[in-house]
């Protein structure tokens, strides 16, 4: 998998669902016009400041909340390439790799990255740089079978190719 | 001896013995699509190439938007019912799916389901491994009859003692919440024993599974056997509930819980529901016609009724529990999901307060982001909407 590059956004802690995408417009169906709501309840306007191949770093417990994939679309929409994470609520990040979206738990990059800062992750490797502030770490890496679904952009990428005994069992 | 976790899923992946941590591919019993979740579902199936190989693992459900209040929602319906209709897939218009999992027995013990939803643990309270998917996921199940999972670290939690008059199922499961908190038990299992819990009904375990949802684990069982077998597990937690008081949770957080005699000021409420998947089941409905009955709500409360299920619905008003609300100044909802996440039927403006038996009351969840609603039991939430503040029903219930 490539190395992903780009500029800091920054949230705390606790950004659930409800404020990453409130319900009420779970049922639009232009996705770039549901995404204009990224945020809403607490950053209303940072969905139209978001450049693509920026990354989001955010505190503790992000995603909490409902199951709605949206959430992941919303943020792949608004052009995120990345989340790195002091810790994620499961579906979340369940949803973030069938889509194909790169969540990283790495609390001390997560803490220490500010909002601007320009950072590389090494995906194979594990390695997170931040290049403003020249510091890096090296995060848990993904077990193959993520990095197998990632790397082919998610779920359906990797279902087109393969089926699910093609998926690599570690040990 | 095992967990219940590792003997569901060792058969489920055919797998003699399972290590916390390591991926699995697992044969899914059911797998739920609703209409909030359809488009990516859909949209899905058709890039996957439209392979219907599995319809009978699949259940389609509309809970959310029941019935569609909106274009965009009406939309969604009807692609979904259309959907299932060309593919025989089994489908429900008639209420929350939690209840319907249980219902209809499409969550049994042992079985593997999943759901687009947060609250699908909610079946455990049956035995069955019932965890939350993503839309993408019951497109690959439908393809594949399978999907990868994380084998999460078990965890047991032993609750035990003597429960007081007037505390239940929703007061015991606050609390516990609020001492693991939100995200506090993220992608372990949660299995649940103890004489509290052998005493609880299926709809009180139902309450109990839902509630602790907001853990973020990936799966709540009630198995009785852990009891046995405490080390088996990653972490055992105990708690003994003898003294537990009615219990509130506060905005902007499920786990802000508190006791209600320990609340420092009078907090007036607007809007009171007894309803979603975690207090409209009938013992819920029952336990809050107890309190209303030959009594008024307070006039400046909108005070909400939405049973669960067409089931519930039905045997509530063959029990006389519509007459009971409806003299104390209710109005009575058709089952479905209701105002909880802000989509319809009772949605709060800045200034609102609700106390509801909902589980969630995060920031701008159930209408605008300057309301406030306060999760609390069936009883907590009849009471309070009698004196238009938040009170513990004991002293209705003597």
């Amino acid at each position: 998998m490539e190395n992903i590059k780009g500029y800091v956004w920054k949230l705390g802690d606790n950004v659930d669902t409800d404020l990453i995408i409130p319900a009420k417009y779970l049922a639009i169906d232009d996705l770039s016009e549901m995404a204009t709501h990224f945020l809403e309840p607490i950053r209303p306007n940072l969905s139209k400041k978001i450049r693509p191949g920026d990354i989001l770093v955010v505190g503790k417990n992000f995603g909490i909340g409902s199951s709605r994939e949206q959430a992941v679309q919303v943020i792949k929409k608004v052009g995120i390439s990345a989340i790195i994470a002091v810790s994620i609520a499961r579906i979340f990040y369940r949803n973030a790799i069938n889509n194909g979206l790169p969540v990283i738990v790495c609390s001390e990059a997560a803490e220490k990255t500010k909002e601007g800062d320009w950072i590389e992750i090494n995906m194979e490797e594990g390695i997170i740089k931040n290049v403003t502030q020249k510091m890096s770490w090296k995060f848990f890496p993904f077990s193959p079978e993520i990095l197998q679904i990632l790397s082919k952009g998610g779920l359906v990428g990797f279902l087109k190719k393969y089926n699910f005994n093609d998926l690599r069992h570690e040990g | 001896m095992s967990t219940l976790t590792e003997k569901i899923l060792c058969r489920k992946s055919n797998r003699n013995s399972l290590v916390p941590g390591e991926i699995i591919i697992v044969d899914v019993d059911i797998a739920c699509v609703d209409a909030v979740q359809f488009k990516a579902f859909y949209e899905t199936v058709i890039e996957l190439g439209n392979k219907i190989t599995f319809p009978g693992k699949i259940i389609m459900v509309v809970d959310h938007y029941l019935p569609p209040s909106t274009v965009s929602q009406a939309e969604l319906v009807k692609n979904l019912k259309d959907f299932a209709f060309r593919n025989n897939i089994q489908l429900h218009l008639e209420g929350i799916k939690h209840q319907i999992f249980v219902e209809y027995g499409y969550a049994t013990e042992g079985a593997l389901l999943m759901a687009t939803d947060s609250h699908t643990v909610t079946a455990g309270a049956i035995g069955a491994f019932a965890t939350a998917v993503g839309p993408k996921e019951v497109a690959a199940i439908l393809r594949e009859g399978k999907i990868w999972l994380r084998v999460p670290e078990p965890v047991r939690i032993s609750i035990n003692g003597e429960v007081s008059k007037g505390i239940t199922s929703f007061d015991i499961a606050l609390h516990i919440l609020g001492q693991l908190r939100v995200n506090g038990a993220s992608y372990k299992s949660i299995e649940l024993c103890g004489s509290v819990v052998e005493k609880l009904n299926l709809e009180e375990r139902m309450v109990l599974c839902n509630i602790l949802a907001e853990t973020g684990a990936k799966a709540i069982m009630v198995y009785e056997e852990a009891k046995n077998n405490p080390e088996c597990y990653v972490e055992n937690y105990s708690f003994d509930i003898t003294h537990l008081s009615s219990q509130v949770s506060k905005p902007y957080s499920p786990d802000n819980t508190v006791s209600i005699c320990d609340l420092k000021e009078e907090i007036k409420i607007d809007q009171a529901l007894i309803g979603t998947c975690a207090g409209g089941n009938l013992n819920d409905l029952r336990l809050a016609a107890r309190v209303l009955k030959d009594r008024k709500v307070h006039p400046s409360v909108l005070f909400l009724i939405i049973p669960a299920s067409k089931r519930i619905y039905y045997q509530a008003l063959k029990e006389g529990l519509f007459e009971v609300f409806l003299k104390a100044g209710g109005i009575i909802l058709n089952p479905n999901c209701g105002p909880c996440a802000g989509m319809h039927q009772g949605v709060l403006a800045a200034g609102n307060t609700l106390i509801s038996t909902q589980n969630r009351n995060y920031k701008g969840r159930t209408g605008h982001a300057d309301s406030k609603t306060y999760l609390a039991s069936p009883l907590t939430v009849a009471a309070s909407a009698i004196e238009g503040r938040i009170v513990s029903a004991e002293r209705y219930l003597q």
